[in-house]
């Protein structure tokens, strides 16, 4: 990546000084994407002295800071024990241990990849996010946000009420980026499903959610398939990844309703 | 840019482009023992320790590195020869290009992993590819290495 300065700041304050009202400043958190980035930039911010990759469990929440890494996520005995250990399972197998040390939280949400295992499992999860400037919303919404200010995101509450948790995707080969994932949630009286890499940005498949809250698991695979939108690319096609879905969203749903 | 970093437990004070990444860093300034693969953080040959934590060299912005702690395989030299004595028993070794980046990752491994098997060697060590295809004769001389090193 061509840039003519690299900071690191020490506060998320500090980074939002930085970049805000500056397209020539790029946020960098794990950076596993700087070497295929093609614009060059100004200025290049850098979390990772900012004190953002704190862990912890606070009022029924567990809050993630936005440079917790992959790794954390599998090994962190506090991220285990929450909402039965699907925030490391659904990385578990990305790349190498070696990507699972440097991809973060915070750059996995923010950069809204669309292919991304971990998105779903947050959305199905009812996470919120938290912006320095922006404050606390759900990640639903920060997705849905076609326009998004430039902002610094600090990090991640996921509620921890989730009594059981389901996760499904399926890869080409194990290391690579998913065809399809699903991830299932059972709230207690709410079951919460997503669905990702479609290959858009993940999404709640509501229907699907009436269908599991009505104990039909079946019903559940058949509500995403209809109501999801699917498209080509090189890893499979529309038509491949709605009977995928179908298939994955049933399974899931069938785990958390056993 | 300058930064300064302890390399292989020695300090050292590099001049670096504000965009250059580790992997560059390192090889210009005579580190050539960290490979240049794929370049896009997916084959594991540039491994490198940063303050203990294995992590692809082409992926870390060498100005991450200042303050901190970079160890290659010249950092691991009594690992590095009893490892490749194993790789060498087992005939796993061929083109030897991936060599590096595997001994720094198992070392990496070893300390991390408590008697790990053989499903947990090679889940840690996905990330490291081999593409002669040697990863059966790798995984039996990885065992033999930690079961020698207990």
């Amino acid at each position: 990546m061509a840039v003519k300065a690299y900071l690191r700041p020490k506060s998320a304050a500090e980074a939002l000084a930085l970049v805000e009202g500056d397209e020539r400043a790029a946020l960098i958190g794990g950076g596993a994407y700087l070497r295929l980035a093609t614009r060059g930039y100004e200025t290049a911010v850098d979390l990772c002295d900012a004190g953002l990759d704190q862990v912890r469990v606070e009022d029924g929440a567990l809050r993630l800071g936005a440079m917790v890494t992959y790794r954390r996520l599998e090994t962190d005995i506090v991220v285990r024990d929450c909402c039965g250990g699907l925030l490391g399972r659904c990385v578990e197998n990305i790349v190498g241990v070696q990507v699972r040390n440097i991809v973060t939280v915070g750059g996995t949400v923010a950069g809204r990849y669309a292919f991304a295992n971990l998105t779903t499992a947050l959305l199905a999860l009812g996470a919120d996010v938290v912006l320095e400037r922006g404050g606390r919303k759900p990640l639903e919404q920060f997705l849905a946000d076609k326009a998004p200010a430039r902002d610094v995101l600090v990090e991640v509450v996921v509620p921890t009420a989730a009594r059981r948790c389901a996760w499904r995707d399926l890869t080409r080969v194990r290391t690579d980026f998913a065809v399809l994932n699903v991830a299932a949630v059972d709230l207690g009286g709410e079951v919460r499903v997503a669905v990702g890499a479609r290959p858009g940005v993940a999404r709640l498949a509501r229907g699907a959610m009436q269908a599991a809250a009505a104990g039909d698991a079946h019903g559940a695979g058949e509500a995403a398939a209809a109501e999801l939108d699917f498209g080509d690319d090189l890893r499979a096609s529309a038509d491949y990844r709605r009977r995928v879905c179908g298939t994955l969203v049933t399974r899931a749903v069938e785990e958390v309703l056993a | 840019m300058n930064i300064s970093l302890e390399l292989n437990g020695r300090p050292a004070t590099w001049d670096v482009e504000p965009g250059e990444a580790l992997l560059d860093a390192l090889r210009r300034h005579g580190v050539l023992s960290v490979k240049r693969g794929c370049d896009t953080a997916s084959c594991g040959t540039c491994t490198v320790l940063l303050d203990g934590v294995p992590v692809p060299s082409c992926a870390v912005p060498a100005p991450r590195a200042d303050g901190r702690a970079v160890t290659t395989v010249e950092g691991l030299p009594d690992e590095a020869v009893r490892l490749g004595a194993c790789l060498a028993a087992e005939g796993a070794d061929q083109c030897g290009f991936c060599a590096p980046g595997l001994v720094v990752a198992v070392v990496a491994m070893s300390r991390e992993l408590e008697d790990p098997d053989e499903a947990a060697i090679n889940h840690y060590l996905a990330g490291n590819l081999c593409r002669c295809g040697g990863y059966v004769s790798q995984t039996r001389a990885i065992r033999r290495y930690l079961q020698e090193a207990r």
